[in-house]
């Protein structure tokens, strides 16, 4: 799942599919411990924002994933970025 | 992989209002860099304020499609000196730098061919002609979106005896009579104001 608001930003390189949710996989699999973080998100504390930041083959790369339950089912959501 | 429905509800957060239901439908979603709109795309939507909040995974294929469309290809074409020659020429008509006027002149012809098959047949024709057989010393590049350039390889292939390459120097040989030779004023008026544009 991806986050919106009316558009879709194409910086999120997973969601307009220049990117394989497997690449994605790997980044965090490459990730260290040092680039990762957990934080409580802004809108809801009781959702915990993992972001990773790992740099694969010279490239920095910005993934940030959160999961929230509700009634409906546990939506999962991920964004990536190239890091400027 | 989970495929939703639409009618589907999920959840999404939202600034000062937390957690918010959605319900999936099918809606047009723009691409804020590219500014391509992609069509008929699975979104999670608030029901309160008809707001799209969230774009559920099996929807980026569509949202790749709709990105790919915009992307552009390089037509490259093999030309005699004197079809560029000719292509000066008519940027000189208006006063315009070649290199700058030159695309821009070929990229109106070929995109005036789709739905003109008499222009198709005329571009096929003024291939043939001596200017157009010249030796081919000179290597045109112009950008054009993938869209048109896909149309010009079909253009071609439902034309008896026309490639591509074809297409283009008779669309150079059309603007030396339309504009050099003045044969068409209204063509010569809309490649005026696209001259002013450049």
């Amino acid at each position: 799942m991806h986050e919106a608001r009316e558009v879709q930003d194409e910086k999120n390189v997973l969601a307009v599919g220049e990117v394989e949710p497997e690449f994605v996989a790997r980044l965090i699999l490459r990730s260290r411990g040092t680039d990762h973080t957990e934080s409580p998100h802004h809108v809801d504390p009781e959702v915990s924002v993992h972001v990773f930041r790992p740099t694969v083959d010279g490239e920095d790369w910005y993934i940030k994933g959160y999961f929230v339950e509700s009634q409906v089912g546990t939506a999962t959501f991920i964004s990536v970025h190239r890091a400027e | 992989m989970k495929i939703l429905r639409e009618g589907d509800r999920g959840v999404a957060l939202v600034p000062e209002r937390g957690r918010v239901e959605v319900i999936y439908q099918y809606r047009d979603l723009p691409l804020e860099e590219s500014g391509s709109v992609a069509k008929g795309v699975l979104v999670g939507v608030d029901p309160e304020t008809n707001a799209i909040l969230t774009v559920p995974a099996q929807s980026t294929p569509k949202l790749k499609a709709a990105r790919d469309a915009t992307k552009e290809v390089f037509l490259s074409v093999r030309l005699p000196h004197e079809l560029n020659d000719v292509l000066n020429l008519v940027a000189d008509r208006y006063d315009r730098p070649s290199e700058k006027f030159a695309p821009a002149v070929l990229r109106y012809y070929l995109a005036s061919a789709d739905k003109n098959p008499a222009l198709v047949r005329r571009m096929g024709r003024l291939s043939k002609k001596p200017l157009a057989k010249g030796r081919l010393v000179q290597n045109l590049r112009i950008r054009v979106r993938k869209e048109l350039g896909n149309r010009v390889g079909e253009l071609a292939a439902e034309t008896e005896g026309v490639n591509k390459s074809d297409l283009v120097r008779g669309a150079i040989l059309a603007a030396k009579e339309d504009i050099l030779d003045g044969r068409a004023k209204k063509r010569g008026r809309e490649l005026g104001a696209i001259a002013q544009a450049i």
